[in-house]
């Protein structure tokens, strides 16, 4: 299985994010603690990925400092050829905006917007206008035709998380985040959202990278990576949730 | 559950801190002008004390009419008729008596070595020094007293400031117009190196009463008394000696009579401060209501758990009611001491300008301390009332829902409420501006007007909103739009803060439309008013002797010269103005527009009344009016004509000279003048013959109208200057709400952050919605403050303002300054937004 792992550290031309031995620590002293212990990984363009792990293992430290929320302690992500430890403020905020995508548990949505301009938010934050066609064609995909006026809180879970996929889609990122995002929603609702990931990376081209802890959402993926106490400790190519399911089944 | 309110308290002490601050300004305003004129009481209380020290008691003429200070340029004791020099003589014979002197005070106009004026619009004050020792308030510092009718003693503060120097030949103008003295000495009254700002010329007592102009009469006996006389056997010995008409007072009452009279003068300049204070007070009480508001509506899952485990409803009232009391208390007590420091301020700021007070540690009196408190203390707990029983109806299983928000009241009963109230504020304003005139119940009006403008601001929020807010998309894309519709979210957060920026404004724009109107009636009024082509005011001094327009009365081309008086008289109890003209030339340089009877009766001593006054009083003509003059005692007049009203007159016109022949000291406020060319040569004749008297002003009446159309604008000026708190105050209030906002948006602000917005952008989102809610308060107190100067301008009626003027330039730039400072007050709340932890404000709770 380390070998595994080894091997895709190596250099690719085709990543679309990567960590270089990335550590993060938390606090001083006696309240120190490791969340990233030189983590290296490296996520390539047009997969579905997901991160697992335990509570406190690092997995969404490890997704928030991927994405630019985040800063290292050491080491280095970057997002295609871009070390995010270079950028300022302002450059880290501006490639958030124009090449990541990001979609959340909850609260994914600006209560004063509706459905459209939130899809349309980062390119309007931008000034630039939308494809038009593009829009359309990620639009009715979504399936949201009817509702693109509504205001968020006129949405149900399943519509606004639907819309929060839409605003990763519109500006065509390089790579798209998710937190947990079916973790608030019923089966039904969370199979609609990931089908709808998997339809992106399948046949958009787009890279996509998650975390959860739930087997089933994990089995959408075309690789899972396991984390414990801030280092990868195991991943799965092509996994369905029976095998996941399994993995955490001896781990524990 | 106390516990729990310290707390919170301490939770949310930056919020609450914002609270108080606007508690501390309007405490601090109200306790600085308390400390102040207590603290100038005290040091005139002392001041007159100190000076009567060497006296026993004092002797004068019975007031006829009380010691009102009538007023009207009679000088200093012109509410009394003058004693003649021959009692002092009866009250030094009488047993018990030590010594006695006769005094006189009165006014003149001192020049400097240039021959100018310097006083800055004060008097000079003429005493007597006769020689009595410690019987006179005055104390030798340099030099001798005078012995001689040439010399003079003047005090410490002018003598060093214009570098007089003994010897020196100083022009002290009186009565007896322009005298030469040798200065021989210079005096402090009391301890103090002047009279409270005021310069002091001391000359010998027959000297004196020339400079005033009543030879053989002063103004007041002072007496000491015999060594082991006392002075309530002295008094009672005077008693029965004196005749009718006269009265003896100790010293001691004398002085605290005078320190009376400094209090009553301070009375009003205390009122006119604790308006402005009140003021200031009900706009915190605006920004207090929303704060706790809003507190309470962040905090409904926290109150709706201890609701939950056990708090009763009373609890959580009384809780929310504990914090604002603390907060009110805090605020107060902070406010309190910034008062005091306010009230050292000035005191520092009047010395440094001259104003000379002997020192005397600041007054703070116990009542300042529990009136300002209480007034601190009730203001906020009144504001909490309504959001302390918002909270305790928060049911307790809010608590379990992640979206709980409180119910609001239905809009419908706050239209209701509202329109009820804003009907009831303009109907007692309508009964205060064109009934009772009394400045209580226009207040009151006023303030339920504002009350009811705010409860139903809510209503016009969302399509000002709209309205205002359309160009912010164009001009900031996204970021705008946001920031547009943030200040429509949650209209009663918005109209709550507009409303209280709307009343500071619309008083400034009440004020504003008044002054323009005022301004743009001045000409036609003016016109109406004044006939005279030439007009002297002093420039420098409060008044001219009436000698000034006899000194003009021959100078080539003049036709007719009239020198305008203003004293007072009392007819049936009260006190009425009255205008003093020359019989001759008065109706050529002010019109005397007759209704009935003539002018010519000013000739015969008759007295002339405005014709609404006399329909008022169903005066006929013929008619016989006792004018009662404190100097002189009650004078019948027959009414010789009716006038119409004319802005530069009184309701009543007597003939000059025999108008100063009923008081102590006669003086001219202002002398017109007809010429026949007003030519450089004439006017530089009408110069060359008032040059001995100072820089008296020689005017053309355009250039006297635009003078008064000066003073105007500085009195509006101070109106502005002392509104500005309550703007600033206001203003704090739109930082409070809109860091509250933030903080209560931290979710949403970590989102936009995590999806791109730079902080900059962050920035203009907030100061779009500061923008806005500025500008809904700057429009509606516009609106209203347009409207409320208008009311007022059709209340004063025609001999104020003719026609109504809205002030278009005050109103551009009050637009400008509230975006301008609304977008100020954004910085902080914007600059808290921008640094938040984009990780740390998604993942709030």
């Amino acid at each position: 299985m380390q070998s595994d792992i080894r091997d895709s550290h190596a250099p690719s031309g085709t990543a679309a994010a990567r960590a270089v031995a990335a550590t993060k620590i938390y606090g001083k002293g006696e309240t120190m603690v490791t969340a990233l212990d030189a983590v290296d990984v490296v996520f390539e363009s047009g997969q579905f990925s997901a991160i697992m792990g335990p509570s406190g293992s690092g997995k969404s430290t490890l997704m928030h400092c991927l994405a630019g929320l985040d800063r290292l302690t050491s080491g280095q992500v970057l997002i295609g050829d871009v070390d995010l430890g270079q950028l300022d403020d302002k450059a880290l905020t501006a490639m958030r905006r124009d090449r990541v995508g990001f979609i959340f548990q909850t609260f994914n949505l600006v209560p004063t917007l509706n459905a459209l301009e939130n899809m349309t938010l980062p390119l309007s934050l931008s000034g630039r206008d939308p494809d038009r066609e593009w829009l359309d064609s990620v639009v009715s995909t979504l399936g949201l035709g009817g509702r693109l006026k509504h205001k968020p809180l006129e949405l149900s879970g399943g519509q606004q998380q639907r819309v929060a996929v839409g605003r990763a889609l519109v500006c065509r990122p390089q790579i798209i985040f998710g937190d947990e995002p079916t973790g608030n929603l019923d089966s039904k609702a969370s199979s609609e959202v990931l089908g709808l990931l998997r339809d992106a990376v399948d046949n958009l081209g787009q890279t996509v990278v998650i975390v959860t802890h739930d087997p089933v959402a994990a089995g959408f993926s075309d690789r899972v990576v396991f984390l414990e106490d801030g280092r990868i400790v195991d991943q799965i190519l092509k996994p369905t949730a029976q095998v996941i399911l399994d993995r955490m089944k001896s781990d524990a | 559950m106390w516990r729990a309110t310290w707390k919170s308290l301490l939770a949310h002490k930056l919020r609450l801190a914002l609270t108080a601050l606007a508690v501390v300004l309007g405490v601090a305003f109200m306790s600085g002008t308390f400390v102040l004129t207590d603290t100038i009481k005290h040091t005139f209380s002392n001041l007159f004390t100190q000076a009567a020290s060497g006296e026993s008691a004092v002797v004068r003429a019975v007031a006829p009419y009380g010691n009102g200070r009538s007023g009207g340029g009679q000088g200093l004791n012109g509410d009394r008729p003058l004693t003649p020099d021959s009692l002092v003589s009866t009250v030094q014979a009488i047993p018990g008596v030590g010594a006695a002197d006769g005094s006189v005070s009165g006014y003149g106009t001192m020049l400097n070595l240039q021959g100018k004026t310097f006083t800055k619009g004060a008097p000079t004050v003429i005493l007597s020094y006769n020689g009595g020792g410690h019987l006179s308030p005055l104390r030798l510092h340099g030099g001798h007293f005078p012995t001689g009718p040439d010399q003079v003693a003047i005090d410490v503060s002018t003598v060093s400031k214009e570098h007089f120097a003994l010897g020196d030949q100083i022009t002290v103008i009186g009565n007896n117009g322009p005298g030469r003295y040798t200065l021989v000495g210079s005096v402090s009254y009391g301890s103090s190196n002047n009279l409270a700002g005021a310069s002091l010329a001391a000359f010998e007592l027959d000297t004196a009463q020339r400079v005033i102009g009543k030879p053989g009469f002063v103004n007041q006996i002072d007496v000491a008394a015999t060594s082991g006389e006392s002075t309530a056997a002295l008094v009672t010995a005077i008693g029965s000696h004196l005749p009718n008409g006269f009265e003896v007072i100790t010293a001691q009452e004398a002085a605290a009579e005078n320190a009376a009279n400094v209090s009553q003068a301070l009375n009003g300049f205390n009122t006119f401060l604790l308006v402005f204070a009140g003021i200031a007070l009900f706009v915190g009480a605006f920004l207090i209501f929303n704060t706790f508001s809003i507190l309470v509506g962040q905090r409904t899952r926290e109150l709706a758990l201890m609701r939950a485990i056990g708090a009763s409803r009373r609890q959580i009232n009384a809780s929310v009611l504990g914090e604002a009391a603390f907060t009110g208390l805090f605020g107060s007590a902070v406010g309190l001491l910034v008062g005091i420091g306010l009230a050292a301020g000035i005191y520092a700021l009047l010395d440094s300008l001259g104003v000379s007070l002997p020192k005397s540690a600041l007054q703070f009196e116990a009542r300042t301390a529990i009136v300002g408190l209480i007034v601190g203390t009730a203001v906020t707990l009144v504001s909490a009332v309504l959001p302390a029983l918002r909270a305790g109806s928060i049911p307790p299983a809010a608590g379990l829902r992640e979206d709980a928000v409180v119910q609001d009241s239905s809009l419908r009963r706050r239209s209701v409420i509202g329109g009820g109230v804003l009907v009831v504020g303009i109907v007692v304003l309508a009964i205060g501006l064109f009934g009772s005139s009394s400045i209580q119940v226009i207040g009151l009006g006023a303030a339920l007007t504002f009350i009811g403008v705010a409860m139903l601001t809510p209503f016009v929020v969302p399509p000002m909103v709209a309205v205002l807010g359309r160009p912010l998309p164009a001009v900031a894309g996204i970021t705008g739009q946001i920031g547009k519709e943030n200040a429509a979210r949650n209209p009663r957060r918005t109209a709550a803060t507009s409303s209280a920026l709307m009343i500071g404004i619309a008083l400034v724009a009440a004020i504003a439309t008044l002054g323009q109107s005022a301004n743009a009636s001045f000409n036609s009024i003016f016109d109406k008013a004044v006939s005279a082509n030439y007009v002297l005011v002093p420039n420098d001094a409060d008044s001219l002797p009436p000698a000034v327009a006899n000194a003009v009365r021959n100078v080539p081309g003049v036709t007719a010269v009239s020198g305008v008086s203003d004293e007072v008289f009392h007819l049936d109890h009260a006190s009425e103005h009255v205008t003093g003209l020359d019989p001759v030339g008065g109706p050529q340089v002010l019109h005397l527009d007759m209704t009935a009877g003539s002018v010519s009766a000013l000739g015969q001593n008759q007295i002339l009344v405005e014709s609404d006054t006399a329909k008022s009083n169903h005066y006929q003509i013929g008619q016989t009016l006792n004018l009662g003059f404190a100097a002189t005692g009650v004078v019948p007049v027959r009414i010789g004509g009716f006038y119409k009203t004319n802005t530069y007159l009184d309701t009543y016109v007597l003939s000059g000279q025999f108008l100063d022949a009923h008081v102590n000291q006669p003086s001219d406020f202002a002398v017109g003048l007809r010429t026949t060319d007003m030519s450089a040569a004439t006017t530089a004749a009408l110069k060359a013959a008032v040059a001995s008297y100072g820089d008296i002003k020689v005017d053309t009446a355009a250039q006297f109208e635009s003078d008064q159309k000066n003073q105007l604008k500085t009195i509006l000026t101070v109106v502005y200057a002392l509104l500005a708190l309550s703007i600033i105050i206001a203003l704090i209030g739109v930082v409070n709400t809109l860091a509250l906002s933030v903080m209560e948006r931290t979710r949403e602000i970590g989102l936009l952050r995590a999806v791109g917005t730079q902080r900059r952008q962050l920035k203009r989102m907030i100061r779009a919605e500061s923008l806005i809610v500025a500008l809904i308060g700057a429009i509606l107190g516009l609106i209203l403050g347009v409207g409320l100067g208008a009311a007022v301008v059709s209340a004063v009626g025609s001999s104020f303002v003719t026609e109504l003027a809205v002030p278009v330039p005050t109103i551009i730039v009050v637009l400008i300054l509230a975006a301008f400072f609304g977008m100020f007050a954004s910085v902080w709340p914007a600059r808290r937004a921008a640094k938040m932890d984009v990780l740390e404000a998604i993942y709030t709770v």
